[in-house]
C-alpha cells in the first residue's frame, strides 16, 4: 500500500515537473501572438445589440456589421454601381428576404470570418466564382476597375459614418483591396 | 401511503424544477449566443431626385423622410440626387413612404423602381436555392 503511495506522488510530481517546464518554454520561445483585426474591434466579447433590444452579439461583429450596412445604404444610392446591385432595391413580400437582409448578413460574414472571427464563417461562393457572370447567375455582369474602386470609396464613406479609425479603415480597405483580382474580371 | 404521495409530489416538483431549468438555459442560450437577426425584415427603398437638389432641398427631404414612422435610416447621396432608405416589410412599403413624403413637401422627385432585368441578376450574393438563403426566410416566417 505504502509503495502504491510513493508511486502515486511520485507520478503527481513528474507530471508536475513536465508542466511547469512546458511553460517555461513557451514563455521563452512563444511570442505573443499579434490580435486580429476581429479582436482589435471588439473579438468574440458579447455586448448589448444596440439593433435588437435584449439579444447580444459579439463587439468586432457589431462594429463590421454597422461598417457593412451603411455601406450597403451608400451603395444603394450609387447609380455607378446600379447594374451590380440591383436586388438591394426590389421590394419583396412579407414571406421574403429582402435583398439588403441576405447581403447584410452574407457580407458581415464575409469580413467577420476575413477578420478573424472564430464563431462566424462565410458559406457563400469564392470571390472568383461569385463574380464570374458564367458560374453565377445573379452576377449580371463582369466588373470592371472602375466598379470595384466605386465600392471600395462606398465602403469608406459607410466607415466614416461609424466612425472607423484611420488605421482599422486602412486594414479594412487593403482586405477589399486584396480581392480586387478576384473580382475583377473585365 | 403518505410517503407515497410525498414521493410523487417531490417526482413532479423535480419535473417541474427540470423544465424550468431547461428552459432557462435555452432563454439564456438563445439571448446570450452569437446572433445577427436584427434587420431580417428590413427593406431598402430608394427615391431619385429629378434633379441634384441643392443643400436646403437635400437636408429638408432627409428631414422629411426621417419624420414618417416605421422608416428606420436614411442616406443621401447628394451629388447622383438619391435618397435611399429602410424600413420594416410588412409595416410599410415603398409606395406610402412615397406618397407620404409628396404630402409633407414639395419634392421633384419620383420612386425607384428596378427593372425586371436587374432583379434576376442583380447581386451577385444572393442565391435563393441556398440553405443560409432558405434559412433566413424560415427565421424570418417565424418571427414575422
Amino acid at each position: 500500500m505504502k509503495n502504491y503511495l510513493k508511486l502515486t506522488l511520485l507520478a503527481l510530481f513528474a507530471t508536475a515537473f513536465a508542466f511547469t517546464s512546458c511553460d517555461k518554454d513557451d514563455e521563452t520561445t512563444t511570442a505573443p501572438a499579434e490580435p486580429t483585426l476581429y479582436e482589435r474591434l471588439g473579438g468574440a466579447e458579447m455586448v448589448d445589440d444596440p439593433a435588437n433590444q435584449g439579444q447580444m452579439i459579439e463587439a468586432g461583429r457589431l462594429a463590421l456589421r454597422g461598417v457593412v450596412d451603411s455601406s450597403i445604404f451608400v451603395i444603394a444610392g450609387d447609380t455607378a454601381l446600379q447594374p451590380y446591385f440591383g436586388t438591394l432595391l426590389g421590394e419583396v413580400g412579407s414571406g421574403d428576404l429582402s435583398g439588403f437582409s441576405a447581403l447584410s448578413k452574407n457580407l458581415t460574414d464575409f469580413f467577420a470570418a476575413a477578420a478573424g472571427s472564430e464563431n462566424f464563417t462565410y458559406s457563400g461562393l469564392n470571390m472568383v466564382d461569385a463574380h464570374d457572370p458564367s458560374k453565377n447567375s445573379r452576377m449580371a455582369m463582369a466588373a470592371d476597375d472602375a466598379a470595384f474602386d466605386a465600392f471600395i470609396a462606398d465602403v469608406v464613406v459607410g466607415a466614416n459614418q461609424n466612425n472607423v479609425p484611420d488605421d482599422i479603415l486602412g486594414e479594412v480597405g487593403a482586405l477589399i483591396e486584396s480581392l480586387r483580382g478576384d473580382v475583377v474580371q473585365k | 401511503m403518505n410517503k407515497k404521495y410525498l414521493l410523487r409530489g417531490l417526482a413532479v416538483l423535480g419535473g417541474i424544477l427540470g423544465l424550468f431549468v431547461i428552459t432557462l438555459g435555452v432563454h439564456i442560450y438563445m439571448v446570450t449566443r452569437p446572433n445577427d437577426q436584427h434587420h431580417m425584415n428590413w427593406q431598402l427603398s430608394r427615391i431619385d431626385f429629378e434633379e441634384q437638389p441643392d443643400s436646403l432641398t437635400a437636408s429638408l427631404a432627409v428631414k422629411t423622410l426621417k419624420g414618417i414612422e416605421g422608416v428606420k435610416h436614411v442616406y443621401l447621396n447628394q451629388k447622383a440626387g438619391t435618397l435611399v432608405y429602410g424600413f420594416e416589410t410588412g409595416k410599410l412599403d415603398a409606395q406610402m413612404v412615397f406618397e407620404e413624403f409628396k404630402t409633407k413637401g414639395d419634392f421633384k422627385a419620383k420612386p425607384y423602381i428596378p427593372l425586371a432585368s436587374n432583379l434576376s441578376n442583380g447581386c451577385p450574393v444572393i442565391d435563393k436555392t441556398s440553405l443560409t438563403y432558405r434559412l433566413g426566410v424560415f427565421f424570418q416566417n417565424l418571427f414575422s
